[in-house]
């Protein structure tokens, strides 16, 4: 095992930062800082953005048939922490892995180019009033009329839509199909007649949408595959990017401000010491698991539980983070994000949308069932 | 970065698996484990201290992938004795004390290394005065020595009587007349079963039996080092310690059947044997990483101070989950869960109690770039 960066993913490394050296101005964090979160996006992340597209950097894990640099998943996650560190989201759309595992020729024709771009960007459209965790139960219809869908129901949780330019949307195809077997996938624009769109405000300051699809009409071409396949794309994605689940470089910054806080005062008490210690210990484990999980897939062991297990415990020690952080800093907690002095308002902030990411991208009581199972399949701890 | 065993380490694992069928039988590991048998120990030692288990340090890696296999195969009682055996050949060969050295590979000598309770944190419990005509002048209590009750040689941490800033190594050798006698030994059952005593101690050493002071740079950073070694190998053991308990009871939930089926198809028994295989393979990982520094000379590495602050913990999480799960069958003394229990929950208190403190609230470690 090697614990170090090799030469190679060193230099990938230093390009990334020379890149965010450059490109991260003062403008774009500022403009990232005042705006309300995942509400609006600004001319700054705009510019920065198409930046990241020049590199290619937007197709880092495609093949290079479409137009992708064919990294590995180590590569993205160096990638993620190096953009991370800056605050900043690195920019990939994780579902032209399924429109590449699972697509047809003509899909990926058609959208792959555009989404490398960034002109198209695409809301996920799974969740229903009534189908959560239970997705295989979504009710959106879709019919086939002539050369079109006609599509009507609604979806919740729908976060992005106000972003985006399309829908990625799970539809009912077939009515009298068992749960799963009846699902597709059709891509929507988002200006098509017939969708309305309304806020959700979070506890954790995101916006979220319910979308609402009235008798929305669109080519039958926009159709993912093939009809009722939807489930098996839906629970499908490249491997290389399951990796990225369990990246905990958002919250690093919150542990350093918390460690910064208890360990610098006057009178730091061993149990608190400890408690910080054993923070960053967890910190260290969560980005252990991630590129455990990223080494089995570069040297080829697909299906490995090592993505569940790593999201379910990044997720869970970001919740730790904000609720011990909260406990270790006490009143000075209470100051809230983007009104405190200083970075101590991040503590709250984290405590606040850490719940989010326990049920988000899969419940994590359903991560457990799926990696239980998958411990079983060979002997992980031989490879 | 690529955190999957390459071949040589899977090479190394294979191999251990000989080496233990060949180093001890079921009934000597429950002797040794049950019985606080002190011959069986010695037994052990001698196979440990023979040939290529006390490695040179670049091949320290080796050793310390046999011990992880060790420690999951059941035998968790022998990564504390390897640990011991690994500590004071590097303390030995501090002094270039060939003789000891030779009494190490041939199991004629038991050398408990660095093995008061929380030898690092709590500072020594042990004061040595140099100035008295009669040489140096050994005092004091050490709490719950590992192998306290049987070892013949133990290397101590002392605090020097009139500095405070000044700390030393030394070594106290049982068999030697003058000392014999002198070193009362208050031994009693522990938890753990690893021969633990109280040493009271009131000698006079031999000048050359301190070994180094922190007054001397040089050595007492390879000094030092020996402790991290002795960690490392403490830590290496928790990790497959949790590995082993996490195995034995995935196996046990597909196989025990309850209200017609097996307790693995009951959600809230998935949901914790999932816990344990992440616990387990975080432990892994972070053990694996903090011996990788040691292995390759990192002075003081963070990792090291990280991993005594979680690995533990996880291993004794994992050991409670395993109890719960098996019931009854793994509450008797027959199944030999216990074993892991005890060792994990021992290792948990000492190895926290170990964490350097300073390298964090006066060095202001944090985490890494």
């Amino acid at each position: 095992m090697q614990f170090e960066l090799d030469q190679r993913q060193a230099q990938w490394r230093h390009e990334l930062d020379a890149f965010l050296d450059e490109n991260v101005t003062e403008d774009l964090i500022s403009e990232i800082k005042s705006l309300p979160l995942h509400h609006t996006r600004g001319p700054h992340q705009d510019a920065f953005h198409a930046k990241v597209v020049a590199k290619g950097w937007t197709a880092l894990t495609w093949p290079e048939e479409y137009e992708g640099l064919a990294r590995g998943a180590i590569d993205l996650l160096i990638a993620l922490e190096a953009f991370g560190e800056r605050g900043i989201i690195f920019p990939r759309q994780f579902l032209a892995g399924t429109i590449i595992e699972c697509g047809t020729e003509a899909n990926k024709k058609e959208w792959l180019p555009r989404m490398r771009t960034g002109e198209i960007r695409l809301a996920l459209g799974y969740s229903e009033p009534d189908s959560g965790t239970d997705l295989a139960s979504l009710k959106t219809r879709a019919v086939r009329d002539g050369d079109e869908w006609v599509i009507s129901g609604q979806k919740i949780w729908n976060s992005g839509a106000h972003l985006s330019t399309h829908e990625w949307l799970g539809v009912r195809t077939n009515p009298d199909a068992p749960n799963r077997a009846g699902i597709s996938i059709i891509i929507v624009p988002i200006d098509s007649p017939g969708i309305s769109i309304q806020e959700i405000r979070t506890w954790g300051d995101y916006r979220t949408n319910i979308i609402f699809f009235d008798d929305v009409r669109v080519p039958y071409g926009n159709l993912i595959g093939e009809e009722n396949e939807g489930w098996r794309y839906i629970t499908s994605a490249l491997e290389v990017e399951r990796v990225s689940l369990g990246v905990p470089v958002a919250s690093k910054h919150v542990v350093e401000v918390i460690a910064e806080e208890v360990l610098a005062a006057d009178h730091c008490s061993a149990a608190r010491a400890e408690t910080v210690i054993r923070m960053q210990a967890e910190y260290e484990v969560a980005r252990l698991l991630a590129f455990r999980a990223g080494s089995l897939v570069d040297n080829g062991y697909a299906g490995s539980p090592l993505p569940q297990m790593s999201k379910v415990f990044t997720t869970e020690m970001r919740s730790r983070v904000g609720d011990v952080g909260m406990d270790l800093l006490q009143e000075k907690s209470l100051l809230r994000h983007r009104t405190a002095t200083g970075e101590l308002g991040e503590v709250e902030f984290l405590y606040r949308n850490a719940p989010f990411l326990l049920f988000g991208g899969g419940a994590n009581e359903v991560l457990r069932d799926i990696l239980f199972k998958l411990s079983g399949s060979r002997d992980w701890a031989e490879l | 970065m690529d955190l999957t065993l390459d071949a040589h380490e899977h090479e190394v694992s294979k191999a251990s698996r000989s080496l233990l069928s060949q180093l001890m039988s079921e009934e000597t590991l429950r002797l040794i484990e049950d019985a606080q048998n002190a011959e069986a120990v010695r037994k052990v030692m001698l196979g440990i201290g023979s040939g290529d288990w006390l490695a040179a340090p670049d091949e320290r890696e080796d050793l310390f992938s046999r011990l992880s296999f060790f420690a999951e195969s059941g035998a968790a009682l022998v990564p504390g004795l390897a640990s011991m055996a690994v500590g004071a050949a590097m303390l030995a060969d501090l002094r270039d004390d060939e003789a000891l050295r030779a009494e190490l590979e041939s199991g004629t000598a038991l050398v408990s290394a660095l093995a008061g309770y929380a030898v690092g944190s709590r500072g020594p419990a042990l004061t040595l005065d140099e100035r008295g005509p009669g040489g140096p002048r050994l005092r004091g209590i050490v709490p719950m020595v590992e192998f306290g009750a049987i070892a013949d040689v133990f290397f101590l941490l002392a605090q020097d009587a009139v500095d405070p800033n000044r700390q030393a190594c030394v070594l106290v050798d049982t068999r030697r007349p003058q000392v014999e006698g002198q070193v009362e030994r208050h031994g009693r059952s522990t938890f753990g079963n690893d021969f633990r005593a109280d040493l009271h101690i009131d000698i006079d050493l031999r000048p050359d039996e301190v070994v180094c002071a922190s007054d001397q740079p040089e050595l007492w950073s390879k000094s030092r080092s020996v402790r991290d070694v002795i960690a490392a190998i403490r830590l290496v053991e928790c990790a497959g310690g949790a590995r082993a308990v996490t195995r034995r009871t995935v196996n046990y939930v597909n196989t025990r059947h309850q209200f017609g089926k097996p307790l693995a198809q009951f959600q809230a028994v998935k949901q914790r044997a999932a816990n344990m295989l992440i616990l387990s393979e975080g432990a892994f990982l972070l053990a694996s990483e903090a011996l990788a520094k040691v292995s390759d000379g990192v002075p003081r590495p963070v990792e090291l101070e990280w991993a005594k602050s979680w690995v533990a913990r996880a291993y004794k999480d994992v050991t409670l989950s395993a109890h719960q799960l098996h019931g009854g069958m793994g509450y008797a003394r027959e199944s030999g869960l216990f074993r892991w229990s005890e060792r994990a929950k021992l290792r948990q208190l000492e190895l926290e109690a170990d964490v350097d403190m300073s390298l964090f609230v006066n060095e202001r470690t944090r985490l890494s770039a």
